[in-house]
């Protein structure tokens, strides 16, 4: 509209300046043909310089409305004729000489020389005035004028109309592409003003929307349905770009590797996942590939080892594909971690070593007997070589007199229980051995039960063992047997001895000293003091010997007797021992210090004879002192609580400590102290019956101290 | 009463047996007592047989001494038949014996012994304790009466 508007301005003035140009030319060459034939004419009022006619010459300018003002000069200058004749010569120009002409103010001045035979006889002026011109162009002008503004309105009619019907609705569409384009919406609609070819235009446009729309969903969709599927993959899917650049990443990537996507994306594969050593070697395979288009890894399924983002490492399974795009190159990588798949194989495969090596003969068999599997051990336990055992019954190794604990076997298995029993093979040679087996059933992964684990060990070793043991142990128990009658008949024979001791000791010493008494009796008058001295003598002998013999029977039946064991205090114990003991001790002067005792659990009446011999020996022993002190009380040692009989008598040299327990032993002579020597090893004796210690420790002519534990004493 | 045996003194020992007798006559049991040399002679006086055919059942001796070791039956033998005949078993007996053997005097008293008496070596208690036992058995202890022995 501008521009057809300036378009039409500009031509208007152009034809404006071209007619204005023309117009002048036009006027100017009429002025000067016209002042031509003046001067032609005029050359006689100038030769004759006669002013009228010159100016009647000049008066038929009047024909012509545009000549204002003319005047015919003389080469002198001199006026020789005006028009309008009545204008006085004051008005007109004085020259001499001009030629040519001059545009001023809305008029042109023509100078023309009039010429006569080639003779300059003077110059005619001419003003022409340039109004009717004007006028002309005015009318032009406004002709033009009113042109251009009649297209001007046709043009804006025009204009709008056409904006109406085909810059809008093109606007529009422009505008609902914008739309579209910066805000993605396909659901945006243009509208549409009529079915001309913008109509049409605007239903392709809209069509095309709907065709982007349905695809845009499909593609929405798609990639929804992708990402899904590749964050449901098991396996981890990283797609990087040619440089090794990670440009997509599932959810198990994450899981597997630590790195969240959006951190993932943009990384480089090489340094998120892969560990350092294997990084440049990665990145070798990446360039190989690039620059052959073939790699060794591509396309197929490798194990190694894999990076996490805490700096671990783990086993993984990995296949890389090329995806080409148009020219670009992607590559797909699927990775699944097989840490447990690994371990899963290294256990399996343990388990089959473990199999293998061991020395046990283990075989598999279905439930119908039949051998599906056959270790090394059952090769070298039955001969059968895997090959050869393979397919065949079970019922190759078995005694026709086992069968039947094979059936029964296997029905436990069907059951479900595991069995174990001892039973006899036969080797492939022939030769038969003792197995241990112990049989399991074999799941499958229902739990349902396809098969047999026989697991049998060969025992014959340990038959032998055993059945020579049980050789042994009969041969052990008749010599038991026979051990035990020996030695209930050398108890037997002891008990007789004993017994004859007891009682045919003992007659003899009665009858020495009943006849010695008698004798005594008899002989009452012609007997000297020196025989009944002698007499006496006998029958202290005869005193001695018996005690001795009472001392060892003692001492014989304490060894041999049966303790009974019951808790008493000690110190009732003590009473008693005490109680019987002051008459012996008579008159002299004792000091009992007697301390709290514990209780203990012991046979009693041993534990008496213990005390009774202690402190008849501490009594014995301080004869010699004035003022005797016995004391009896407790003391801990080594964590036991010992008892101790304590005494300031004549003591004893410890050098023969060890001596004080031992049978006859004794550290005085028999005329300073009485005694058998056997009442100490009594003593030791009952102590050793209660799993007790005796020992003493005494300086002589200081006394002694007799200590004892029992472990019937609770340790306090 | 003279031709009663009061006392039935089984011995194999002359030894014992003579002092034993010592002793007795010291307190004048002399003449009222028996003397067998075993166990059998014993048990042929007490049940009137072989030897003894002649004697009866009516006059039992009031108190037997018994040694424990004799030849052919020995004392605990003889004492288990006393105990063991209701013709018998009302005699007291009273066990001497030089043992001290605790097996002979349970076995001794579990028979029905009356007493049990170990001889103690001094002659002169052996004199009192046969003192004492002649008072006693024969002088203040009642004897059963005859129906105790059916």
């Amino acid at each position: 509209m501008l521009t057809s508007s300036v378009a039409l301005i500009l031509t208007s003035a152009a034809f404006i300046g071209y007619e204005l140009i023309s117009l002048r030319k036009t006027s100017l060459q009429n002025g000067e043909a016209l002042a031509q034939v003046i001067a032609a004419t005029s050359s006689a009022a100038l030769r004759f310089d006669d002013e009228t006619f010159g100016t009647e010459m000049l008066s038929k300018l009047a024909i012509d409305p545009t000549i204002v003002m003319a005047s015919l000069y003389d080469n002198d200058g001199k006026i020789l004729g005006r028009y309008p004749a009545e204008r006085p010569a004051a008005d007109f120009p004085k020259i001499r000489g001009a030629e040519g002409h001059a545009f001023k103010g809305g008029a042109v001045r023509i100078f023309v020389p009039v010429k006569e035979k080639g003779e300059h006889l003077g110059t005619l002026f001419l003003k022409m005035d340039l109004e009717t011109m004007f006028e002309r162009l005015r009318l032009y002008a406004g002709i033009t004028c009113i042109v251009l503004l009649s297209c001007f309105l046709v043009a804006l009619a025009v204009s709008n109309w056409l904006q109406r019907s085909i810059s809008g609705p093109v606007l529009e569409l422009a505008e609902t592409a914008k739309t579209v384009s910066l805000k993605k919406d396909y659901l945006v609609r243009a509208r549409k003003y009529g079915s001309d070819e913008l109509g049409l235009l605007t239903d392709a446009f809209n069509h095309m929307l709907t065709q982007i729309h349905e695809r845009d969903v499909a593609l929405t969709e798609s990639e929804t349905r992708m990402r899904a599927v590749l964050n449901s993959a098991v396996s981890a899917v990283v797609v990087i770009d040619c440089a090794g650049l990670i440009i997509d990443w599932n959810s198990r990537a994450e899981q597997i590797f630590g790195w969240p996507r959006r951190e993932a994306v943009g990384r480089s594969l090489g340094e998120t996942i892969i560990p350092s050593r294997y990084r440049e070697r990665h990145q070798r395979g990446l360039n190989h590939f690039l620059a052959t288009g073939e790699g060794p890894i591509l396309n197929r399924l490798i194990d190694i080892t894999a990076l996490r983002r805490d700096g671990t490492e783990f086993p993984v399974e990995l296949s890389i594909s090329p995806m080409k795009t148009g020219n670009v190159t992607t590559f797909c990588g699927f990775i699944t971690d097989i840490t447990e798949r690994k371990q899963a194989a290294q256990a399996l495969s343990l388990l089959a070593a473990i199999v293998e090596s061991s020395d046990d003969a283990i075989i598999g068999k279905d439930l119908s007997g039949t051998i599906v599997s056959w270790n090394a051990g059952a090769e070298r336990m039955f001969g059968y070589t895997a090959a050869e055992a393979i397919g065949k019954k079970s019922a190759i190794l078995i005694p026709p007199d086992r069968l039947k604990e094979e059936s029964i076997a296997l029905a436990h298995i069907q059951e479900g229980r595991l069995t174990h029993f001892e039973s006899a093979r036969v080797r492939k040679d022939g030769k038969s051995l003792h197995v241990s087996v112990t049989m399991s059933p074999i799941k499958n992964a229902e739990g349902k039960i396809i098969g047999v684990s026989a697991s049998s060990r060969d025992i014959s070793d340990r038959i032998r063992a055993e059945e020579e043991i049980r050789a042994l142990n009969l041969r052990l128990e008749e010599r038991v047997l026979q051990r035990t009658a020996e030695l209930e008949a050398t108890n037997r024979e002891l008990e007789a001895f004993t017994y004859s001791v007891s009682h045919d000791l003992r007659a003899p010493l009665r009858h020495i000293d009943a006849f010695a008494q008698i004798l005594a009796d008899e002989l009452n008058a012609g007997m000297t003091a020196q025989g009944r001295k002698y007499i006496e003598r006998i029958r202290h002998g005869v005193q001695n010997m018996g005690q001795l013999v009472d001392d060892l029977l003692n001492l014989s039946r304490v060894g041999r007797m049966e303790v009974r064991h019951r808790t008493i205090k000690l110190n009732a114990i003590v009473d008693v021992v005490l109680a019987e003991m002051k008459p012996e001790a008579g008159a002299r002067q004792i000091k009992w210090v007697l301390g709290e005792l514990p209780s203990a659990v012991c046979d009693p009446g041993l534990v008496k004879q213990v005390f009774t011999n202690l402190i008849s020996n501490a009594v014995k022993y301080t004869r010699p002192r004035e003022q005797a002190v016995i004391e009896i009380g407790k003391q801990t040692e080594e964590g036991a609580t010992a008892i101790f009989v304590r005494d300031n008598g004549v003591g004893f040299n410890m050098k023969y400590a060890d001596k004080l327990f031992g049978v006859f032993h004794r550290l005085h002579r028999a005329e300073d102290f009485e005694g058998t020597g056997v009442g100490l090893a009594t003593v030791q004796r009952i102590i050793h019956l209660h799993e007790g210690r005796i020992w003493a420790e005494a300086e002589l002519d200081k006394g002694a101290t007799f200590y004892f534990t029992l472990r019937g004493i609770s340790s306090t | 009463m003279n031709s009663a045996i009061e006392v039935l003194l089984v011995e194999d020992n002359p030894d014992d047996l003579e002092l034993a007798l010592f002793a007795l006559k010291k307190h004048n049991f002399a003449n009222t007592i028996h003397v067998a040399r075993d166990g059998e002679e014993a048990l042929d006086f007490l049940f009137c047989r072989n030897a003894y055919a002649g004697r009866s059942f009516d006059h039992p001796p009031r108190v037997v001494l018994l040694d424990l070791k004799l030849p052919k039956i020995d004392g605990l033998e003889v004492l288990r038949a006393i105990k063991n005949d209701p013709r018998t078993q009302a005699v007291p007996v009273v066990v001497m014996t030089s043992s001290k053997q605790q097996r002979d005097m349970i076995e001794g008293y579990k028979l029905g012994v009356n007493s049990y008496i170990q001889k103690p070596i001094d002659f002169a208690e052996f004199r009192e304790i046969i003192r004492q036992l002649g008072y006693y058995c024969l002088a203040i202890n009642q004897p059963p009466p005859p129906e105790a022995f059916q």
